[in-house]
Formats: C-alpha cells, sequence, structure tokens
C-alpha cells in the first residue's frame, strides 16, 4: 500500500512530508494572493495619510509654538509658509504678524433690528478670510428665526430665499472672543489663548485638530478644516496675517479673529464695511469715547447665553 | 418689519444682494463730490458723546492727543436733479438740474400731492409717510429745503433734514450705531467714510425692498435635521422657480 502524506496528516496532525518534493500549490497561490490582497489595502487605507504627510515638510513637523518663535523664527517660518502658499495655490502673498495695540480691548455690537439677513457679512468673511470655495465656508452664520422668538435652537442658517422675510428675525453669530473662553480651558496643547486686546486666537501650526474647543464652545464658533481649502488664484487675498487668515491646512481649527490683520492696524473688520445695513459697530472698549461704548451704554444690549459665564465681548443690540 | 436696505449708487438693486458699495468709500465716479463735513460731525459727535453718561471705568485709556483723520461723507449725487437715464461720454449719468426749467417754470400752487403732478414730473412717487412737495422742498427755491424752524439748508446739508423727524436715527448716526462706515476704526492711523442718508434711504420712495442673500454655507454640521424639517414644514423651504412663500398681512406679493 502506497503512503499518502495526507493520510499521515489527518491521523497525526504533523506534516510527515517536510521533504515532500511538490509543494502544495492551491495553499501557497491562495497564502500569496491574500497576503497581496491585504498589502493592497493597508496601502489603500493609508492613502489619506500617505497625502496628507506628503504636504509636510520636516520644518512643519518641528514648528515651535508661536510664542516661542524668535523673530527671526518667524521671518523664517512666514517665509515657509509663503512658499507652500505659492506653490500649492499659486499666488505670492505676504503674511505678517501684527501686535496688540496697547490700550486696546476690542468688542463689537450687532443692531439686530436693521439686521435683514442677507449675509453680506458672511460673504466678506468668506473672502477675506481665505475660505473654501466649494463649501462657501465663512466664520460667520447667519440664524433666521421668527420674530419675537430670538429662539436660536430652532433657527436655521442655511435659508436660501429673499430676505428679509416677514415675520423673521435674523442674528449673525460669529466668534465672541469671550473674556472667559471655554475653548482656551479645554485646549490640550494650549493652541489657542486670548490676546492682550481680547482677540482668542489660534497658531495653526501648533494645533493639533483634536475638535475639542469645538465642543467646548457654547456659539459653535470654532470649526475644523476636513480638508485643505480650495480656492482659485485670483480670488486669494494676498494680504494675510499668521494669527487670522494665512490659508489654513487641513487639520486644524479655525475662527473668526477680528480680522486682526486689519484691525491691529486700526481698520475696520471686513463684515463690519460690507454690511449694508450698518448693523455693525466695533471699536475699542477701553475708549470712553467709543461708537461701541456708546451703545453700550445708550441701547438695549444683551450677549448670548449668559448664564455660561463666557462674558463675550459680542453684543446684541436695539434700536430703540 | 425689516427693511432691506436700498442704495442709490448706480448699477446696484436689490435683485443683486448687497455687496456693502452703499457703505464704500468714494466711487471713484468723476460726479461725485467729496463733502468734508469732518466739523460737523466732530463738533456734535463731540458734543455728544459725553454727554451719553457713559462714565469712565476702571482701565480706561486717556482720550489720545494723536491728530485724527478725517471722517468723509459725500453726497451721492453731485448735483440737485434727477437723473435722466442717460449717460454722458465718460458714464456719468446726466442730471437735469431743478433750476434747469424751474428758473422759467414756477410751481403750480395748487399741488400739494405727486399724484396732482399732471405737466412735468408725473409718476413721481412719493410714499414718505404723509409728506406733501412743500414739506421738504421750498419753491421757488429748489436747491434748497426748508426745515421746521423756516430755516433753509442746501443741498449739501440736508442730512439736518433728514436728522428733523427722524432725531433718534441722527443721534445714532453721529455716534457711529447707524448707517454703517468703512475705513478705520482708530481714527488715528486712518480715515473713515461714511455714508450719506440718501446713500440708502431713497428720500421719496424709502421703502426698502427685498434682497436675495449671498450663498449659504454647504458644510459639514449645517445639513438640515429633522427637527428643522418639522420645525420649517413648508415655509422655508423653496418653491417651485425659487419664489418666495407668500407671506405678510394681505398675503400678497412681496415688491
Amino acid at each position: 500500500m502506497s503512503e499518502r502524506p495526507h493520510d499521515d496528516r489527518a491521523q497525526t496532525g504533523v506534516d510527515p512530508g517536510a521533504d515532500d518534493p511538490e509543494p502544495s500549490g492551491r495553499r501557497t497561490f491562495l497564502k500569496l494572493a491574500a497576503g497581496a490582497a491585504g498589502g493592497a489595502a493597508l496601502a489603500f487605507a493609508g492613502a489619506p495619510f500617505a497625502r496628507y504627510a506628503s504636504g509636510l515638510s520636516m520644518e512643519d513637523i518641528l514648528q515651535r509654538h508661536y510664542k516661542e518663535l524668535t523673530d527671526a523664527d518667524k521671518q523664517a517660518l512666514f517665509a515657509r509658509i509663503e512658499g507652500q502658499t505659492k506653490a500649492r495655490y499659486g499666488v505670492d502673498v505676504k503674511l505678517h504678524d501684527p501686535q496688540p495695540i496697547p490700550g486696546v480691548r476690542y468688542g463689537y455690537a450687532l443692531n439686530l433690528s436693521v439686521c435683514i439677513g442677507c449675509r453680506q457679512c458672511s460673504e466678506a468673511c468668506h473672502k477675506e478670510n481665505n475660505h473654501d470655495r466649494a463649501s462657501h465656508n465663512s466664520y460667520i452664520r447667519v440664524f433666521e428665526m421668527e420674530k419675537g422668538r430670538m429662539d436660536l435652537a430652532r433657527a436655521r442658517a442655511d435659508y436660501d430665499h429673499p430676505v428679509p422675510m416677514p415675520e423673521r428675525t435674523y442674528q449673525p453669530v460669529q466668534c465672541h472672543h469671550c473674556e472667559h473662553p471655554p475653548c482656551v480651558d479645554v485646549c490640550p496643547v494650549k493652541a489657542t489663548w486670548k490676546e492682550k486686546d481680547g482677540i482668542v486666537v489660534v497658531d495653526h501650526g501648533w494645533c493639533i485638530g483634536c475638535r475639542y474647543c469645538e465642543a467646548a464652545c457654547p456659539y459653535h464658533a470654532r470649526r475644523f478644516n476636513w480638508s485643505a481649502p480650495e480656492i482659485p488664484a485670483e480670488d486669494i487675498n494676498p494680504n494675510m496675517g499668521y494669527l487670522s487668515n494665512r490659508i489654513r491646512p487641513q487639520g486644524v481649527m479655525e475662527k473668526c479673529t477680528f480680522c486682526l490683520h486689519r484691525t491691529r492696524v486700526g481698520k475696520l473688520p471686513a463684515c463690519l464695511e460690507a454690511c449694508p445695513a450698518g448693523a455693525r459697530v466695533f471699536g475699542n472698549l477701553a475708549d470712553a469715547d467709543s461708537e461701541i461704548r456708546w451703545v453700550l451704554a445708550n441701547k438695549r444690549t444683551y450677549v448670548l447665553k449668559e448664564e455660561h459665564g463666557t462674558e463675550p465681548r459680542f453684543y446684541y443690540f436695539f434700536s430703540t | 418689519m425689516r427693511r432691506p436696505v436700498q442704495t442709490q449708487r448706480e448699477g446696484l438693486h436689490a435683485a443683486e444682494g448687497l455687496r456693502g458699495q452703499g457703505v464704500g468709500g468714494p466711487t471713484g465716479a468723476g460726479w461725485t463730490r467729496l463733502l468734508l463735513l469732518t466739523v460737523w460731525i466732530g463738533g456734535l459727535g463731540a458734543g455728544c458723546a459725553n454727554s451719553g453718561g457713559e462714565a469712565a471705568a476702571p482701565g480706561d485709556i486717556q482720550a489720545s492727543d494723536a491728530p485724527r483723520f478725517a471722517t468723509e461723507v459725500e453726497l451721492p449725487q453731485r448735483d440737485l436733479g434727477f437723473r435722466t437715464g442717460k449717460f454722458d461720454r465718460d458714464g456719468h449719468p446726466v442730471i437735469v438740474g431743478c433750476v434747469t426749467c424751474h428758473r422759467l417754470i414756477g410751481a403750480n400752487k395748487d399741488n400739494t400731492l405727486a399724484e396732482q403732478l399732471s405737466r412735468f414730473h408725473v409718476g413721481a412717487k412719493v410714499t414718505h409717510g404723509n409728506l406733501t412737495c412743500r414739506s421738504c422742498h421750498n419753491p421757488p427755491r429748489y436747491d434748497e429745503f426748508k426745515l421746521v424752524t423756516g430755516r433753509t439748508v442746501p443741498y449739501a446739508e440736508v442730512m439736518e433734514l433728514c436728522g428733523q423727524c427722524h432725531s433718534r436715527q441722527r443721534a445714532d448716526y453721529e455716534h457711529g450705531a447707524h448707517g454703517g462706515m468703512a475705513g478705520y476704526w482708530d481714527l488715528t492711523r486712518g480715515p473713515r467714510q461714511r455714508n450719506h442718508c440718501i446713500h440708502c434711504h431713497r428720500p421719496h420712495d424709502p421703502r426698502f425692498r427685498q434682497v436675495r442673500p449671498a450663498p449659504r454655507p454647504r458644510y459639514r454640521g449645517l445639513e438640515e435635521s429633522t427637527v428643522h424639517q418639522e420645525q420649517w414644514h413648508g415655509e422655508g423651504k423653496l418653491h417651485a422657480h425659487g419664489q418666495a412663500p407668500a407671506h405678510g398681512p394681505k398675503g400678497g406679493s412681496h415688491e
């Protein structure tokens, strides 16, 4: 009776065919095929990481926190970002780093009696701050709600009809630059902080994109860059601030910065200039003669979610 | 009720939405005259700033002695008159000054309302409350307007006329809380441009029209939830052809 190797294997569980001259073709083929398929699946799953990493240089990874940068560090950093922007978007830009003006604490007020919900503020922010064009992103969301209710929980920001609709109220919301910002408290890496002039800023090069601040903000003013913004070269605003409207990379948080690249040189924010109803008032809360102080002293004013104790520096008021 | 902003500037119409040209600085068109009302605004503003009653708070800065840039308010139209709808070879609108005709033609004293005009200005629409023509106009001097005190103001100072009845808006305007602005919040660093009343408010027919808003955002988290579906059932959704649903006290159309 001839020896049949597979019978022995079945009885003892040991393969006596170690010196079998003919390896099992089917089994090996299946192993190799499965291995190749698994490798391909792994490569496919890792492709987003490869794409993400290809945009990072070693300097990006080793970049230090903004507060630790010397002037020379900043110059090198800004030059690198300008080069990356040129390579990616095809436009020459200039990164600035305006410092807070001494003796200034910014405040912003918005007149709900005249806001018509036209979203020109949101549009101006979209253009000024180099937002992604496809999603029409902006730091400002304008809410529409039933008149008299002021019920933001039932408001909608994606209305698409002529405005103002009768029996509707409109309320734009953006970062309030709170005096006690929850987003600053929860950031695990201190990538966001409140500056001397009151602006809450984000170091986009230090942010790790954990989105904890987005969860902590009571006003949902902070948003995550799920992808790098896509903007045509001719639409890019080349006048950039490192802490404000530089084109944010994928994977970091962003929010309204009171247009600090404009306001820290004394200009009005873009949203204020765009408002056709003249609803917005901006200025220095530490200046008793400023327009914002006059509004706070003479108009019915309130803030959102006062019970949270955030003390926003963005106020809403009424004409009468 | 909300009133959409109407702009007087050429070429801008409500249906396009408003780009903020109404708040912008000089258009660059040669037919606008730059009018410096720094003294007017500055003087009144300074007088009113401390009368608002805001006490100096701890932490307030001292008022700066640095020289301040000007706040400019320009008239929307260089000359007083009505636009013919035609344009000259530079593209500027051709305006017929009031005195062109009224130097020869006197005013018909029997006409008090715009509807009564039968020979000229036919079709003029005046929907400004209960005002009549002579509430503001001052025949035979059509380049001036009369105030309730009997004093007249030239066209360049017509904001004072508006401010008589709309004194609350005028006070808000002087304090920067009405009418918007462009330029610098910090006047020690740069100038500022303000609107004239009639940039946004048409004197004869001031009622605002609806505008089309800028495009809505389309990012994650803003999709309509079921809560929104229930809440806005049948109201906020776009109807066919993008028309807004009929609302309003008489269910009538929007103008």
